[in-house]
């Protein structure tokens, strides 16, 4: 296990009883958690209030948290869970079209004026979480075929084609 | 541009986003927040993950049964070392798609884009790199190659025409590879074990054919063993199959040898050679291992011990006075 993943499971295990580490947990890691958030919202305020949120229900929930060397994974999954729930009730619908329908239009976002994002577009929202949890995250495929409730082959798959879309979009 | 610097960019771009910190905020907030949540909650909650759990599984199955239904002129070609990798070879032996069955399968194939291409030079780069990355050596020189599909006089063909091309690219490497072959059609229940066990159908296919000779193994005792290592039990135990051709011997300096062995136990037990007065040993499997099972008898008492066959670790052992 990683030294920043060693010392997430500490502050996790320590905020079951000490409400205060909230905040370090928060200093850790906010940045990661936004960032996964923003690549399938792709708008600023949703993601920061995603964030957010991810932080409440990692509160509420810690005491679900049992040690076994993946707090990330277990992270990750609130706030894929939180992202979801929140895009089911806007609407249903707007879960395939949001990567096309960006939900700031007109005060685009700074972020999505950087080269990655405009790669990452040509792909489809599943494939960028996969990509963006193992390359920027670095979550193992298994831990992501368990997060996202897909077979470990069908992830293996959809980060390798991927990477062969990026790399086209790349040499065009 | 490869995928090792996509990948570095992909890391580069992100660590330069940041959010601002909502620390007060979100402390303030917790305050109103209770951190257990009440029992009823929970199992409530259960209850709905769990239904919509079984609705994506249903969902997952149909689409994935839909995707992996034989088409009638589709044949699949399968490589197994531990990289685990399938093709699907249209009639005109071109692949249309490349299917990972593990990590090592990922990292093998990472700069590749074999679609289209002719499926002698996918073979070819697919071997190559295999061997680059050292998941063919001389230690583990054992390659399976099975061919799935309805035909099957085109299936012998393939499987042939495959297994001398895997052989002839080791050969340009110097290594004296061996290539088990098979071909067979498609099974609903070879599917299922290989889903249920995250393994390739051919495998599963070769479990099954060394389970039908040697009743004795459970699937679940020989599935995490390696290619290799099934191939050595194959030789070992002398079993000839009518539907698989093994071409070339597989490589035995990853096994401790016979002598290894003796001088192993001998040493435990503190006997000495001269005092024995009988020996024997047979290699076997345990726990998904490759053990030696040992016999042995002196004038005072027999033994019986099993050692790992790699790493040469005694799993068990029994003295009878």
């Amino acid at each position: 296990m990683m030294l920043r993943e060693k010392k997430l499971e500490k502050l996790l295990i320590q905020l079951k009883n000490e409400t205060d580490i909230l905040g370090e947990i928060y200093d850790l890691i906010r940045d990661d958690i936004y960032r996964y958030i923003y690549s399938i919202v792709k708008s600023k305020e949703m993601a920061q209030d995603l964030t957010h949120d991810t932080f409440i229900q990692i509160y509420k929930n810690v005491h679900l948290y049992k040690e076994n060397g993946h707090p990330k994974a277990w992270i990750i999954t609130i706030s894929r869970n939180i992202t979801y729930m929140s895009f089911r009730k806007h609407n249903r619908e707007q879960v395939v079209d949001y990567e096309i329908d960006a939900v700031d239009e007109g005060m685009k976002d700074i972020h999505d004026k950087m080269m990655i994002w405009v790669l990452l577009d040509k792909l489809s929202v599943e494939e960028r979480e996969i990509i963006i949890l193992h390359v920027e995250e670095g979550l193992t495929f298994k831990e992501i075929s368990e997060i996202m409730e897909m077979k470990l082959t069908t992830v293996l798959n959809k980060y390798h084609r991927s990477l062969k879309k990026l790399k086209k979009s790349l040499e065009e | 541009m490869n995928n090792r610097k996509i990948k570095k960019m992909i890391r580069q771009e992100f660590q330069s986003v940041h959010t601002p910190s909502r620390k007060d905020e979100l402390l303030q907030d917790i305050q109103y927040v209770s951190q257990v949540k009440p029992e009823n909650e929970v199992h409530k909650r259960k209850i709905h993950i769990h239904k919509s759990l079984s609705l994506a599984v249903v969902m997952c199955m149909i689409v994935i049964g839909f995707l992996f239904w034989p088409s009638q002129e589709a044949y699949s070609v399968a490589f197994e070392v531990n990289p685990s990798i399938e093709l699907e070879v249209n009639n005109e032996r071109r692949v249309e798609e490349v299917i990972c069955h593990n990590e090592d399968a990922v990292l093998v194939l990472e700069e590749m884009d074999l679609e289209n291409t002719d499926l002698d030079v996918a073979v070819n780069a697919i071997i190559g790199s295999m061997f680059k990355y050292g998941y063919i050596s001389e230690a583990k020189n054992s390659v399976l190659v099975s061919v799935q599909g309805q035909d099957k006089e085109i299936r012998e063909e393939l499987k042939e025409q495959v297994a001398s091309d895997v052989k002839d690219i080791l050969s340009g490497y110097s290594l004296n590879a061996s290539v088990v072959s098979q071909d067979y059609s498609f099974s609903k229940e070879r599917q299922e074990l290989a889903k249920k066990y995250g393994i390739s159908v051919g495998k599963v296919t070769l479990i099954k054919k060394l389970i039908g000779v040697s009743p004795d193994y459970e699937f679940s005792d020989l599935v995490d063993l390696s290619i290799n290592d099934l191939n050595t039990l194959i030789h070992y135990k002398n079993i000839q199959f009518k539907t698989i051709t093994i071409d070339g011997v597989e490589s035995h300096s990853g096994y401790l040898r016979d002598e290894e062995v003796r001088t192993k136990v001998l040493e435990h037990a503190q006997v000495t050679l001269n005092d024995l007065k009988s020996y024997e040993d047979e290699l076997d499997v345990k726990s998904n291992q490759l053990v030696y099972n040992v016999n042995f008898t002196d004038s005072y008492a027999s033994y019986s011990y099993q050692v790992n066959a790699i790493s040469g670790e005694i799993v068990s052992f029994d003295v009878k006075m």
